[in-house]
């Protein structure tokens, strides 16, 4: 039995994005003007709705601070070490996702932090 | 010498890969759909602790209609090329066969097919999946 890791998983339309708690610094909602979805639109997802509930997740990258809107529901989950999947090598070009969850009926994509932000950035 | 090849229908089409690249034969298993993954690497499925690519070798061949994630097929070939291991889903799979010899013919026509052998009075094109990985992570080299 490996220690578990905590994962903030961002849940929306039957997706589960997943994103290493000890790498965001805080969760909070965003301002109307601020609202987003952009990462998950690039991964496929649908575009904001009116009236969406939008957060914002701090995290720290190495050219500093970010903030990446993502709408949904925002919860925390321990999940065994064992459970995470790393994707293969032949599947690098999946970026930002970097691993799986297969446990439960929904799995989680694991996000790579900062090639999350980097896609975040590319969609401004 | 002989070479051994496994029979694998994918939609209504037989094609032959090679037994040397066989790990495991399974029943249908549900994959996951990963955003951004090439056309015919789309999602993975959990095998051994770990997560291998779906290799739609139906679609990357054009003989059979895209996977589409919930929609298991009946079989699930795992297949490794080098270190690579990836999962193939198919229809049917049959045993391995022991064949004299990959001949030319009308089957070579299929996408990355470099023969075709007869098995029960089937004609079916030879697939080499190391070429098929080739196509999809290096398509000039294939081109080329």
């Amino acid at each position: 039995m490996t220690a578990p890791v905590d994962l903030l998983i961002v849940e929306r339309g039957g997706v589960r994005l997943g994103v290493p708690a000890g790498r965001v610094a805080a969760v909070a909602d965003l301002p109307p003007d601020e609202r987003g979805a952009g990462l998950q639109q690039r991964l496929g997802q649908p575009p904001l709705a009116d009236g969406e509930r939008c957060f914002g997740l701090w995290v720290e990258v190495p050219g500093g601070p970010a903030v990446v809107p993502v709408a949904g529901r925002v919860s925390v989950a321990a999940v065994p070490a064992a459970d995470i999947a790393p994707l293969p090598a032949l599947l690098a070009c999946a970026a930002p996702v970097a691993a799986v969850v297969f446990s439960g009926e929904a799995p989680v994509l694991v996000l790579d932090v900062d090639a999350m932000v980097a896609h975040a950035r590319a969609g401004q | 010498m002989t070479i051994d090849v496994m029979p694998v229908q994918l939609s209504k089409v037989w094609v032959a890969i090679g037994a040397m690249h066989v790990q495991e034969v399974r029943g249908p298993l549900p994959w996951v759909a990963l955003p951004g993954a090439p056309a015919h690497l789309p999602g993975v499925v959990p095998w051994r602790g770990r997560a291998i690519a779906v290799l739609d070798l139906g679609g990357l061949l054009g003989v059979a209609p895209p996977v589409q994630a919930g929609e298991p097929r009946p079989r699930t070939l795992i297949a490794q090329v080098d270190a690579t291991a990836f999962a193939i889903p198919a229809d049917t799979v049959r045993e391995v066969h022991a064949v004299a010899e990959v001949q030319e013919g009308h089957a070579t026509q299929v996408r990355l097919a470099h023969g075709q052998v007869v098995i029960g009075g089937q004609v079916m094109p030879v697939v080499d999946l190391a070429h098929a990985i080739a196509a999809i992570t290096r398509p000039e080299a294939e081109a080329g």
